[in-house]
């Protein structure tokens, strides 16, 4: 069954692929749309089996064909289902269709429709295999999937020049991160001799080993800090987190839906889906765990501030992802790594919902993205503004809509951090907390823009025609044209776009519930933290060992059940009572905190915004820290200047090129010689062959001599 | 010899018995109907392969039927599949071959059908009469083909070389068959293979002479150098289905007698002379080898004509897969010459289509720019000449591993051996890229004309294609078949055993 999860949109991928091109716009939008709704539900049966499990078995396996098998190394395509795959495929489906859906209306009338939809699909097969994926391997092959098919459609406005240096741009800077990865996955085989997240051929899982293994001293680098960071330099080149985090705001210069879908919802989260899947490594270096909590809530702070001063409405919105990927990333650090995973799910839904609503503005704007030249758009399409305006308050972490419940558990997870340095987590905690200011505010100035004051497009008309310089989708304006819309009044978007925003609105608002923290809970009634729950069988803890600080927990926890690292999927064991109910006043005093600094965020941002709405931002932070200009001078140029003085001009031509073609002279004059033994008359074949004949005969007599001799 | 002891048993040659009656039925056919029966002939034909292939792997897995004339080992059973899968893509292709020539259809199949007998026989082959007899059927049906195209002057010559260079080889063969007779007393392989081991050879030297001319045959079948020298001339004069057929098919049958003899036969260590004897046509076949993978490789790097090109490809290729004989194990060589035969099929396939009627254009420089204007083919093209190049993830680079891989480990002595096939291996990505840096990356050639393709030969492109990946990505399966097979048959110890 699981593999018709993924061969569904291959298969939809190949039609459209193939016979896309003589298909009606409708078909291959219904095709592709089709394979994903199969896709989907086959995820929520498939999810609901799982369910149906004991929470210590809750594993489904299905193997196709042994991939490799070469000594003791074994990659198998094989596919495992677990409560964490299992959540991954959920949304990914989930999320997945209703942007389907929602393109099919975005993207009508482009007359690239069907290979928009082949990439599409595509896309979808790979983020499943990398999600279902039973070895690091085969979790790879989906890697570079995704990357490819990413990088395809960044590119895909094939015309623009900023859309190929984007594709590149992001090809390039995931092959640092892929470099890592990779280096991660052979360390990893040569230290446990398995790369696969189940025992096969009774080699037990590297996460079982891993599991037995003793933590690593704090500022030691061992084996499994070593693995751990070169995984995490891998998860920080998906996953966009500092220092390779410059490929996503420039990819926003692909179609909407695609940066709804790949650059906010699934793809850039699967570097937090590597480091929860390999927790059971991470948990045993507080070294790694240390360096990953830093980069997430350095790349959510400067990432944020960013995001303050950028007038593009989708690289807003690109900096926010990258921030709030930041915050899971900060999640796994601290060893929260079902808050992170819980944070991965609600931003799907909340960013997924700003994307979209973007795209639809951009859409009812005619294909405008400057914020400075929107405003009043409330007026002109109510829904999209309804569920924006939804989705803007998840994310600053407005009381129990989703974004809350998950911000709101890693901050209280940072605060309480035990793996790190002391006092560092308070630290991390007083930057994230900042940031989710930050994040209220530079949400609260993009919505406002928007949405409210006075109207600012219409009168700069022709400003938009002369403005190439955002990645506007630029395939719309004919249509409408004939649509016979005036030009430069706003309109809502059809039914097939708004319904999605709808759709993801309401698990904008509901998401969250699934994973209420424990102190709230029990002031709301909910008293069972239902995702924690559920993914603790897949995902290993930290303990602190000797110091016995988490020994409430238990040792017992390193347990054998296959991908089970922590198997022991019990509730959240009871700790001390007292100790508890001491925590959980701090823990709901920190939420009241979280609540009014999100509530400060977004009151600032509506006081200083309806008063002017154009400001002039600090110019550090429009050219965003350049850090762009940055690499450009320390390693694109340094790296350029050696290519082509020294690699090229010297190595190259010179010694390589000579070297080659001086072989290459030898050769071809060989050939020539060798030529000439080909005169085309059978006679003198017949005499080399004869001549050939006699030093083989030649060679046999003498070894006879020798027989004679020895005998 | 007793008649009860012939173990007269017909199923054993089944597959033989269906080629040569489909080969007649099809003749009939032919005969009866006016304009000649392409379409039924090529149907029958393809029924009639299809019926040897299931009829071989119905085998019994091993046994020796008609006083030792005729064996069922691994060998046979593999290499028997190999040539029915040439025989059904050459049908495959010869369809639009035919009409588009205008030549006479009937008689074409009835050939390859025969050819397809003797290539049968030769892989079954027991007795060193019956490796005669299968190779002069074989030989004498590809010299008709080679001259098939009767009005073209390229192709008389080829046919009239080839036959004329191919007689001369066969009386090396039958001498040295006749001197191994009279060394051990017996033509059956098996009884010479115990002769040798138990020491019972009356003149050592004739043994060793008779050796070394049917070394001298063999290597002129499989163009090795140095009796490689017909082979471009052939090759090119041939019509291009022809010469795929002939580098594949036949070519893959003598390796199979080929193994049988000296892999086999040859390959006793038991006594001081079988001892002798193996060390010298080991090292005799290791210099070949080198000398003809190196030859075809180089020589190939200054040729204009693609045909001409592959027939130098085609002879390093043999010269690889000679490489594997130093192991004395099948599985190696019979992955190769599968590999080879479906890569190389395939770009003889797209090569016929691109040179349209008469092979009017088979140069390089024809094939200018037409990168993107049959996609299909070029790709399929570059494909196949990346796959004889050795590129992963394609059959070429998965036969070369397996076959570099094992000789490296079961016979040290010999791993210069397969440096200087690694070497050759580099070389020849040289003259497998030009072709395709010609396709996409120079102007269009003018006059060109996109070809039209036969739905017969859209089936063969795409089950050579396949068997292209499929070998390349999923070999495990088909080797760990190969291994079991061996482990069965335990053909000889190795040369690393010793």
């Amino acid at each position: 069954m699981l593999k018709w999860i993924t061969l569904a949109p291959l298969i939809g991928a190949l039609i459209n692929g193939l016979f896309g091109k003589r298909l009606n716009e409708k078909v291959v939008g219904l095709i592709a749309c089709l394979s994903v709704g199969v896709s989907a539900a086959l995820s929520f049966m498939q999810f609901g089996k799982l369910l149906s499990l004991p929470a210590d078995q809750r594993v489904i396996t299905e193997h196709f064909f042994t991939w490799i098998q070469v000594g003791a190394f074994r990659a198998d395509f094989a596919y495992l289902l677990d409560p964490l795959s299992g959540l991954y495929i959920l949304f990914i489906t989930g999320v997945g269709l209703l942007i389907h859906i929602y393109a099919t209306g975005y993207m009508h009338g482009d007359p690239g429709y069907y290979r928009f939809f082949t990439y599409l699909n595509l896309f979808m097969f790979m983020m499943l295999t990398l999600v279902l994926a039973d070895n690091l391997l085969l979790l790879f092959v989906g890697w570079e999937g995704v990357g490819l098919c990413s990088y395809l459609l960044i590119g895909y406005y094939i015309k623009r020049k900023e859309a190929g240096d984007a594709a590149k741009k992001a090809f390039v800077t995931n092959r640092v991160g892929d470099f890592s990865y990779s280096i991660g996955m052979f360390l990893i085989f040569t230290a446990f001799g398995s790369i696969s997240f189940v025992a096969k051929d009774g080699v037990p899982s590297f996460l079982t080993q891993a599991a037995s293994r003793p933590v690593e001293a704090l500022w030691s680098l061992g084996l499994m800090g070593g693995i751990a960071l070169l995984l995490f330099g891998g998860a920080t080149g998906k996953s966009a987190q500092i220092p390779l985090f410059v490929w996503l705001p420039d990819a926003m210069a692909g179609p909407t839906p695609v940066s709804a879908l790949i650059h906010a919802a699934t793809m850039v989260t699967a570097g937090v889906y590597l480091t929860a899947r390999c927790s059971a490594i991470v948990v045993k270096s507080p070294t790694a765990m240390t360096v990953i909590a830093v980069i997430g809530a350095a790349t959510a702070i400067f990432a944020a501030t960013i995001g303050l001063a950028q007038n593009d409405i989708k690289k807003v919105l690109a900096y926010s992802t990258v921030s709030q990927l930041g915050y899971m990333f900060l999640a796994c650090g601290v060893g929260a790594f079902i808050a992170g995973i819980f944070h991965v799910m609600t931003h799907a839904f909340f960013k997924a919902l700003l994307f979209l609503g973007s795209g639809s503005v951009i859409h009812g704007m005619h294909e405008e993205q400057d914020i400075r030249k929107m405003g009043g758009l409330r007026k002109y399409m109510k829904i999209t503004f309804v569920t924006m305006s939804i989705g803007w308050f998840a994310i600053a972490g407005f009381p129990l809509l989703s974004g809350f419940f998950s911000k709101d558990e890693i901050l209280w997870k940072t605060f309480t951090a035990e793996a790190l340095p002391h006092g560092w987590g308070k630290a991390l905690w007083a930057v994230a907390f900042l940031t989710a200011g930050l994040t209220a505010f530079y949400m609260t100035r993009m919505m406002w823009l928007t949405f409210f004051g006075e109207e600012r497009f219409g009168k700069g008309h022709d400003a938009h025609h002369g403005h190439g310089g955002h990645g506007h989708d630029d395939h719309h304006g004919d249509h409408h044209g004939d649509k016979g819309h005036g030009h430069g009044t706003p309109h809502e978007s059809p039914l097939v776009m708004t319904l999605p925003l709808i759709l993801l609105a309401v698990l904008s608002i509901f998401g969250g519930f699934v994973g209420v923290p424990h102190a709230l809970g029990n002031i709301i009634g909910i008293h069972e933290n239902k995702i924690e729950h559920f993914l603790q069988p897949s995902i290993a803890e930290f303990h602190a060992g000797e110091h016995g600080a988490a020994a409430a927990h238990g040792a017992a926890a390193e347990s054998h059940g296959a991908p089970a690292v922590a198997a022991e999927g019990a509730a959240k064991p009871a700790a001390a009572p007292a100790e508890a109910h001491g925590d959980a006043s701090t823990e709901l005093a920190l939420t009241g905190l979280s609540v009014l600094i999100g509530l400060v965020g977004i009151g600032l941002g509506v006081l200083i915004y309806s008063k002017k709405p154009i400001r002039h931002m600090p110019s550090v932070l429009e050219n965003k820290y350049y850090v762009d200009e940055l690499y450009e001078t320390t390693i694109i140029n340094p790296l350029e200047e050696t290519s082509r003085h020294v690699l090229w001009k010297f190595v190259d031509v010179k010694v390589i090129d000579g070297f080659v073609n001086g072989v290459a002279r030898g050769v071809s004059e060989l050939a020539n010689l060798l030529r000439y033994s080909q005169t085309g008359l059978a006679r003198s074949y017949a005499a080399v062959i004869l001549l050939g004949a006699i030093a083989v005969i030649g060679y046999f007599v003498v070894k006879i001599f020798g027989i004679q001799i020895g005998i | 010899m007793q008649i009860e002891n012939l173990n007269l048993n017909y199923g054993a040659v089944a597959p033989e018995i269906i080629a040569a009656v489909t080969g007649v039925i099809s003749m009939l056919v032919d005969a009866l109907s006016p304009k000649g029966a392409r379409k039924t002939n090529a149907v029958i034909s393809l029924v009639g392969l299809v019926l040897a292939l299931l009829a071989v792997v119905r085998l019994e897995p091993s046994g020796s039927y008609f006083g030792g004339m005729v064996t069922t080992d691994p060998v046979r059973v593999f290499f028997s599949v190999i040539i029915l899968l040439v025989a059904i893509i050459a049908v495959l292709l010869a369809g639009q071959f035919l009409r588009d020539e205008g030549l006479p259809p009937g008689e074409f199949f009835t050939l390859i059908m025969f050819a397809t007998t003797g290539m049968l026989l030769l892989a079954s082959a027991g007795d060193l009469v019956t490796v005669f007899l299968g190779l002069e059927i074989a030989s004498i049906t590809t010299y008709v083909m080679a001259g098939y195209r009767r009005y073209d002057v390229r192709a008389n010559e080829s046919s009239l070389k080839y036959f004329l260079l191919g007689s001369f080889s066969t009386a090396f063969m039958l001498y040295g068959m006749a001197l191994t007779y009279g060394a051990t007393g017996n033509t059956n392989i098996a009884a010479i293979r115990a002769i040798i081991g138990e020491g019972r050879v009356e003149h050592p030297a004739l043994l060793l002479i008779g050796a070394a001319m049917m070394l001298v045959g063999f290597g002129f079948k499989i163009a090795s150098a140095p009796f490689h020298l017909w082979t471009p001339d052939v090759y090119e004069g041939a019509p291009t289905i022809v010469t795929g057929f002939m580098g594949t098919g036949p070519k893959a049958a003598v390796f199979a007698a080929f193994l049988r003899v000296f892999a086999d036969g040859f390959n006793v260590t038991a006594s001081p002379i079988g001892a002798q004897l193996q060390s010298t046509w080991i090292s005799a076949v290791a210099v070949i080898a080198v000398l003809t993978m190196t030859i075809g490789n180089v020589i190939a790097i200054s040729q204009k004509n693609i045909k001409r090109m592959l027939a130098y490809s085609s002879i390093a290729h043999a010269g690889y897969a000679l490489v594997g004989f130093v192991t004395g194990d099948f599985a190696p060589v019979a992955f190769y010459m599968l590999a080879y035969s479906i890569m190389s099929l395939g770009a003889f396939a797209v090569i016929q289509l691109l040179a349209r009627a008469g092979d009017q254009k088979t140069e390089i420089a024809d094939y200018a720019g037409i990168g993107f204007e049959t996609p299909a083919l070029s790709f399929s093209l570059a494909i196949f000449l990346l796959s004889l190049g050795g590129i992963p993830p394609t059959a070429g680079f998965m036969s070369k591993f397996f076959v570099f891989k094992t000789t490296w480990d079961a016979a040290p002595h010999y791993r210069w051996l397969v440096i200087a096939a690694v070497v050759n291996s580099i070389i020849s990505i040289y003259y497998y890229l030009y072709p395709i840096v010609v396709m996409f990356f120079r102007p269009l050639a003018p006059g060109f004309i996109k070809p039209r393709i036969a739905t017969m030969t859209t089936v063969a492109l795409i089950l050579t294609l396949v068997g292209t990946f499929y070998l390349g990505l999923l070999p495990n399966r088909l080797m760990n078949a190969l291994g079991q097979g061996q482990k069965a048959v335990a053909i000889q110890p190795r040369l690393g055993d010793r």
